[in-house]
């Protein structure tokens, strides 16, 4: 398929587009509109049968020569009762009395008689108005015309020539829409009857490219196959692969499918901003062993290097027998999987642990500081949904909620580890903040994604992508320090829990900063670990003075961590730094590190994704 | 991108149901808007011109002719091949009858017909043939027989019309007005009396083309897209 042909149809679709909406909505109003509605035929009466022409008229040749000037044709016709002579020529048109000789002008009575006549309907006409020069509404006449109004729903407007008494036009409420609906379709906005325009042409040529161009897409984007039902073509194993070759997932496919439509199917959207369209070079796949020769919209997306290794827009790659494909490196982000909420725990009032069963084991990817991205839904949740336990209702009943909580549109929140896997015997064990603040003086606002976690309860079903994250423990016996804060719990319990499993002996330390103590959680965990383990030693530090007890240190964690331990410290350089809490005390503590000489390198982070 | 993924397949989907007639649409309405009308009513092709009545050549007297062709409803004056005529109407029926002898006037004959136009004829073409027809061909289905049909020997085919019993010009028909009608038959898909824009089929294609166009919108959004990071 031609890549320019793609480009210029949705340019030319760009300026057309619109347009092409008026001519299709305007077609579709003119053809529904009753077209003896629009041409006034329904207040129309049956046209009376002409009366015979009376004896004793004056002579047709003395009206000629009483005329005085050139007539091109003389005819008889009747102005309401009143039998005349209508004489024209070339342009003008004038009446005269064919008993008396007398010219004759019609007068509004006269109009208001014919207009009455020519009607039928409920409406009752309303005294004629006199125009002296035409108006659009009687459109093509231009001479001086009579205009009646009858006060009936149409709107019926009855036009008459003041030149013979002629009826001109019959208008009417229907008429004037279908006649504003034919202006948008002729792009004629002043005389409105004129589609001999150049903007019409224009638009008019760029809607045939349009057309044509569309056909060849069409035509050339189209496979064969996919006029067989779904169910009639054969089936293909499409697998998917990670860039490191894991198998991620085998996937059924019908022959004739393409790779993306494939995927789509079953649900793993690939990366693209287009749809699928071949115009945006986003969901390129690599094709394991021998990849189809390559296309002119793979040749445009793509580098030769590329093309090389057997990469090919799965929007443009057709499954025609079982076939491997690998996904781009951020597979995961559309590699969806799906958990049960097993159990809730509140360990503070505004943290809780949700312990997940996903519905298949995962592997040795989710490694503690790893995070999920957890896919939440729109909603709208009553305010009752979000249950606490009784001890906190002090807490709980602080906040001023509203009602309802909503969320629009779906969206992704992430959430670390905060326990390894192998320790939960297989589960996914989250730490999610109830994430509530004041934007203005009284609205509360919630967290889009705390409200959703927080209205869920055991056997829920969640969504999730991942895992994601480059924050690890390293490899090696290094001294190891970890500073965090609030929700930062998370990772580096996970972490500390791993590594003090997997028999570390090197020192560990972890100063952990709260407001106060109903904030801070697992703080009865961490003593019992540091009381089991004499490599580990844990710090509470906590901000508030109020509620300060056994054990902890008053003040903000990275200052006495300072104090604490890293002033002292005889060997700071060997040691690594594991950081992770609220923006502010990560910068903090970031600053304060390079301060101390430490090297970027040593320090590990998780920006909390905030 | 969900939205776009389905925002695609619709578009195409659709343009397979609407596309060969919205093809159509745009071939016949740029040929319409791109050729002027008044090329396509063929004004240049035939032009009726006429002397000024003179009461000298009326003589016949109407109360006469009243008498003569019993309910006469009304009659018109005309110049026809520089002679002066009555046109007589009788209901629905006309005679012609000569405005100074009184004498009615039979049916053009085909020689009349020639004369006549090759009178109205502003081509540099010939009359080719001439017919008498009794059944209006469909190019001028609605205009009153009997009618002369004359050929004539131009590029564009022209073809006058004229009405055999009053020798009025009927209609002036070229390749261009049958281009025209024959594109406007697609254009609002009455394929039988080429008139009639209230069709079922017109209605439902306009349907799904107002959908094809906004499925098209639609697609246009994700379209300028380009390579921002997906998520």
């Amino acid at each position: 398929m031609k890549p320019w042909i793609r480009k210029l149809h949705k340019w030319v679709g760009l300026i057309i587009a619109a347009q092409f909406a008026i001519w299709t909505g305007s077609g579709l109003i003119m053809s529904l509109l009753d077209h003896d509605a629009v041409e006034g035929r329904v207040h129309r009466a049956h046209p009376r049968e002409m009366p015979s022409w009376p004896a004793g008229m004056l002579a047709p040749q003395r009206v000629l020569a009483d005329a005085g000037r050139p007539v091109q044709t003389l005819e008889t016709t009747w102005l309401a009762d009143r039998p005349v002579y209508r004489l024209a020529d070339k342009a003008d048109v004038w009446l005269v009395d064919a008993r008396t000789g007398h010219g004759v002008t019609v007068a509004a009575a006269v109009a208001a008689i014919i207009a009455a006549r020519d009607y039928i309907g409920g409406g009752r006409p309303e005294t004629p108005e006199f125009l002296p020069k035409a108006n659009t509404e009687t459109r093509g006449y231009d001479g001086p015309a009579w205009r009646v109004s009858f006060s009936d729903g149409d709107d019926t407007t009855i036009y008459l020539s003041a030149q013979d008494g002629r009826i001109l036009q019959r208008r009417n409420a229907t008429w004037r829409l279908f006649d504003t609906v034919m202006m948008l379709h002729f792009m004629d906005y002043s005389g409105r009857q004129n589609f001999n325009n150049p903007l019409a042409i224009l638009a008019g040529s760029g809607g045939l490219w349009m057309a044509l161009s569309g056909m060849w897409l069409l035509i050339a984007s189209f496979r064969l196959s996919e006029f067989t039902p779904v169910r009639w073509r054969r089936k293909r194993d499409l697998g998917v692969y990670a860039p490191d070759g894991t198998k991620l997932r085998l996937v059924e496919s019908r022959e004739g499918d393409s790779v993306f439509l494939a995927l789509g199917r079953s649900g793993l959207h690939l990366p693209s901003n287009c749809g699928g369209g071949q115009s945006c070079g986003l969901c390129a796949v690599r094709v394991r062993g021998h990849a189809p020769p390559s296309t002119s919209s793979d040749r445009e997306h793509l580098t030769a290097s590329r093309l090389k290794l057997g990469y090919r827009l799965a929007c443009n790659l057709p499954v025609h027998a079982d076939l491997e494909v690998e996904v781009p490196g951020d597979a995961e982000l559309w590699v969806e999987q799906t958990a049960i909420v097993e159990r809730i725990t509140a360990v503070t009032p505004f943290l809780r642990e949700i312990r997940l069963l996903p519905s298949s084991p995962v592997g040795r990817e989710f490694q503690p500081g790893s995070y999920l991205q957890v896919h939440i839904p729109d909603y709208a949740l009553p305010r009752q949904h979000i249950a606490h336990p009784e001890e906190h209702r002090d807490e709980w009943s602080a906040l001023d909620l509203p009602a309802t909580l909503v969320s629009k549109e779906p969206i992704r929140r992430s959430y670390s580890l905060s326990l390894p896997v192998e320790k939960a015997d297989g589960h996914l064990t989250l730490l999610a903040r109830f994430s509530v603040g004041s934007s203005s003086s009284k609205r509360q606002f919630v967290g889009k994604g705390s409200a959703y976690l927080y209205s869920l309860k055991p056997g829920d079903s969640l969504r999730f992508s991942g895992p994601f994250g480059d924050f690890a423990l390293r490899p090696g016996d290094r001294e190891k320090i970890f500073i965090g804060g609030g929700a930062g719990m998370a990772p580096l319990r996970a972490m500390i829990h791993s590594r003090l499993d997997q028999g570390g002996r090197e020192r560990i330390h972890f100063w952990y900063g709260a407001r106060h103590r109903g904030e801070a959680p697992y703080i009865d965990e961490m003593a019992e670990l540091a009381s089991r383990h004499s490599n580990f030693t844990w710090h509470l530090v906590l901000s508030e003075v109020a509620g300060q007890g056994a054990g902890s240190i008053q003040g903000l964690v990275h200052e006495a961590t300072h104090e604490g331990l890293l002033r002292d410290h005889p060997n700071l350089q060997s040691c690594e730094f594991y950081l992770c809490g609220p923006p502010g005390m990560l910068s903090a503590t970031i600053k304060l590190l390079r301060s101390l000489g430490i090297d970027d390198e040593r320090i590990a982070f998780d920006d909390f994704k905030i | 991108m969900k939205l776009a993924f389905w925002a695609r397949r619709a578009h195409r989907w659709i343009a397979l149901v609407v596309g060969v007639q919205a093809l159509l649409w745009m071939l016949s309405g740029l040929y319409m808007t791109a050729i002027p009308i008044e090329l396509i009513h063929g004004d240049h092709l035939a032009h009726v011109e006429a002397e000024p009545l003179s009461e000298v050549a009326v003589r016949a007297d109407t109360s006469v002719l009243s008498e003569r062709y019993p309910d006469l409803t009304g009659f018109r004056l005309k110049q026809l091949m520089g002679q002066t005529v009555y046109e007589l109407h009788q209901g629905g029926k006309t005679t012609l009858v000569d405005s100074t002898t009184g004498v009615e006037l039979p049916p053009l004959d085909e020689h009349q017909a020639r004369q006549l136009a090759s009178s109205f004829y502003r081509g540099d073409g010939t009359i080719q043939s001439m017919h008498l027809l009794e059944e209006a061909p469909s190019e001028v289905a609605k205009r009153p027989v009997p009618l002369w049909q004359a050929n004539f020997s131009d590029r564009g085919h022209t073809t006058l019309y004229l009405s055999a019993t009053t020798g009025e010009l009927l209609a002036r028909r070229h390749s261009f007005w049958r281009l025209y009608d024959f594109l406007w038959m697609f254009h609002i898909m009455d394929y039988e009396t080429r008139s009639n824009v209230n069709n079922g089929l017109m209605r439902v294609a306009a349907s799904v083309g107002l959908l094809f166009a906004i499925s098209g919108i639609w697609l246009l959004i994700y379209s300028f897209r380009k390579r921002k990071a997906a998520i």
